[in-house]
């Protein structure tokens, strides 16, 4: 797996990204479409499954760009990496859009209920091919926004405790715990849907 | 990931997986160790299945088309907003602006100031149905009589 290690402050990564927001601080689209193809899929991943909303996700990534956009000039490297603060936008923003639904969902102008980020979960559990991720996306979502959003930033970010934690802005430890608890509550909750699934199976023969 | 995508994304991003950006990075990373049949430890594993289970298509193309687009209309915007309150910054722009409107002001009193003002039994005689002129004019003495 990618080290959290391995991508510390000065890789050849972490400079390029913040040579390219340096360009974009100088209004170089160029750059910021660079950037872009670098982290837009990351943004994307980590606000689908954070909101479990497709199209939220696109309009929270849109944002994030936007605001790179105009506030690349903010951006001190020495305070920490280019990727940090992109994730830290994303997670501003989720939390923002999260808000947003459920008050418009309070006021009756939305439904609450998530929209799939995708298709798959419902097809791989028809299919029973993919039940080990599709019971994976059913206890993420489950989670409390925190824990899921401490375990994403981990597994598709890639990020170690300490960028969790600046990302989440809380200390290391709590970040620590965050994932402790929520690696906990996703290994329950697979461990339960397999049993059911065993049953179900010797029930069936 | 399949040798094909990651052949692909090697092009893409260098021969050092350790350099693509995440989450490129973490697939290219699982994909070598399943290569070389690594037993990961339980929390990267973990890990993996998250981040296999938050996989879905993306195309960063129309991403960069959807951004750099507001980011236009933004600009646009931001330029007739600056335009308006450029003008109002201007001090040749603002004064001539003021002087106008003192001007239709003034214009606009002494027009009304020319008109004859009829008074409370006038109006209230062309509610009823008789001529405005009419009382008008007997008002200043020149009328005719009325029935």
């Amino acid at each position: 797996m990618g080290g959290a290690g391995a991508q510390a402050g000065g890789t050849p990564d972490g400079r390029e990204d913040d040579r390219l927001l340096q360009r974009v601080a100088a209004g170089d689209q160029a750059a910021l479409a660079r950037i872009i193809d670098r982290h837009g899929r990351g943004l994307r991943l980590f606000a689908a499954r954070l909101l479990g909303n497709s199209g939220d996700a696109e309009d929270v990534v849109q944002d994030v760009f936007v605001a790179a956009w105009k506030q690349a000039a903010r951006f001190d490297p020495a305070k920490g990496r280019a990727s940090t603060w992109l994730y830290r936008i994303a997670a501003n923003r989720c939390i923002d859009m999260r808000r947003r639904r459920s008050f418009r969902a309070f006021i009756g102008l939305d439904a609450l209920a998530d929209e799939p980020a995708d298709d798959a979960p419902a097809a791989d559990m028809r299919l029973g091919a993919r039940q080990e991720l599709a019971s994976v996306r059913v206890g993420l979502a489950a989670l409390p926004e925190r824990q899921r959003m401490a375990l994403l930033l981990r597994a598709v970010a890639d990020m170690d405790v300490p960028q969790i934690a600046e990302v989440m802005g809380t200390s290391a430890g709590s970040a620590e715990q965050l994932l402790v608890r929520g690696r906990r509550a996703l290994r329950q909750h697979m461990a339960s849907t397999e049993q059911t699934g065993d049953n179900r199976q010797g029930s069936m023969s | 990931m399949t040798d094909q995508e990651f052949e692909r994304l090697q092009r893409r991003f260098g021969a050092d997986v350790s350099a693509w950006p995440a989450p490129y990075r973490q697939e290219g990373q699982s994909h070598l160790a399943r290569d070389a049949a690594d037993a990961p430890d339980s929390d990267a594993a973990l890990d993996a299945m998250i981040l296999a289970a938050s996989e879905m298509p993306t195309d960063e193309r129309a991403l960069t088309r959807d951004v750099l687009a507001r980011i236009g209309n933004d600009r646009r915007s931001g330029a007739i907003g600056a335009g308006i309150w450029g003008m109002w910054t201007m001090p040749a722009a603002a004064s001539a602006f003021a002087a106008m409107l003192v001007v239709a002001t003034i214009a606009g009193y002494a027009v009304a100031e020319s008109g004859a003002d009829p008074d409370d039994d006038a109006l209230l005689a062309y509610a009823l149905g008789g001529g405005l002129g009419n009382e008008m004019l007997d008002e200043t003495g020149g009328g005719e009589e009325q029935l």
